[in-house]
């Protein structure tokens, strides 16, 4: 079923759509929520000489090395995706965003796997600082993979609707947010599984 | 995303950046198994993870491409996040500072800590 195509982005006075400049304020945002949080167990870890850190066997660095391809895999894909909208090629922009979601399931798939796996080693989010970082810093970045999994199924059920024939600003907007998931899992990898 | 650029130019960069953070991703994993000292092997980490961060924000959020405006707003807030970090470390400084002296005073005269503990004093 085709839905009416949305109408051109307007002018601003910035020259920057009203969406687009709405996503970036909507980051900044996430770039203080994460900062906070990050800089939070930076200090912790630093400052305490009691903060246990397991050791690098019990993290499981080589799924959460898998993890951290699937996300980048499906940031490209996600540009590849904005590409094919951008050159009004409906295929490739539906193969691009299935890749996409699919990337975003693989990652949650994994992360469970690996939450359970943990839980049973004995890092839960009550057995000291580490966990209850472990689990805050990477629950609150799954929640994101979540949101942003939804996001995807809007923007592709619109798109393959038609209504960004005209103005793709939706799909831009879409994937800015998944680059910045993509981007804190990319900071999140090393100080908790590898240092 | 500019949209006067030459879609295939486009795919071969966006193919290209991915190539890279795979390298970069290869990299950092590499690094942290071999085990450098604590100073080094952060700063190995955190400089990937920069130089990851930056090809992202640059070609697949296109912020080279946007104007004073956006790159602006987000280097405040970057600077922000660092002020979180930064000026909490010179307290951490002084911390270190004061175990270190504790340390060496103890190892001038154990037996002042012995009397300490078996007294019950020693403050927290």
């Amino acid at each position: 079923m085709s839905a009416t195509p949305l109408p051109e982005a307007a002018p601003t006075r910035t020259g920057i759509s009203h969406a687009k400049l709405g996503t970036w304020a909507f980051l900044a945002s996430e770039i203080m929520l994460f900062g906070g949080l990050i800089s939070a167990y930076v200090i912790t870890r630093s400052g305490s000489s009691h903060f246990w850190v397991p050791p690098r066997a019990m993290m499981g660095v080589p799924l959460a090395t898998f993890n951290t391809f699937l996300l980048i895999s499906s940031s490209v894909s996600m540009v590849l995706a904005l590409v094919a909208i951008q050159t009004n090629d409906l295929d490739k922009f539906k193969r691009w965003m299935m890749c996409t979601i699919g990337g975003g399931f693989g990652f949650l798939i994994v992360k469970s796997y690996e939450y359970n796996h943990k839980w049973h080693e004995g890092i839960t989010i009550s057995s000291n600082l580490f966990g209850s970082f472990y689990y805050t810093l990477t629950g609150l970045h799954v929640l994101h993979v979540i949101g942003g999994i939804g996001l995807m199924f809007v923007v592709l059920s619109q798109g393959t609707r038609g209504m960004y024939a005209k103005n793709h600003d939706r799909v831009e907007c879409a994937g800015l947010y998944w680059h910045f998931v993509d981007l804190v899992w990319v900071l999140l990898f090393p100080i908790l599984y590898l240092l | 995303m500019s949209e006067n650029h030459d879609p295939q130019a486009a795919v071969r960069t966006y193919l290209t950046i991915f190539g890279a953070l795979a390298f970069l991703t290869i990299l950092t994993v590499g690094v942290a198994y071999m085990n450098l000292p604590a100073g080094p092997g952060v700063v190995i980490a955190l400089v990937i993870a920069g130089a990851k961060i930056f090809l992202i924000c640059s070609f697949f959020m296109h912020l080279k491409d946007e104007g004073r405006l956006i790159n602006v707003s987000l280097a405040v807030c970057l600077g922000l996040v660092l002020i979180l970090i930064v000026f909490v470390l010179p307290d951490l400084g002084v911390h270190e500072l004061e175990e270190l002296h504790a340390k060496e005073a103890l190892e001038r005269n154990p037996y002042a800590q012995m009397h300490n503990e078996a007294t019950g004093g020693g403050g927290h």
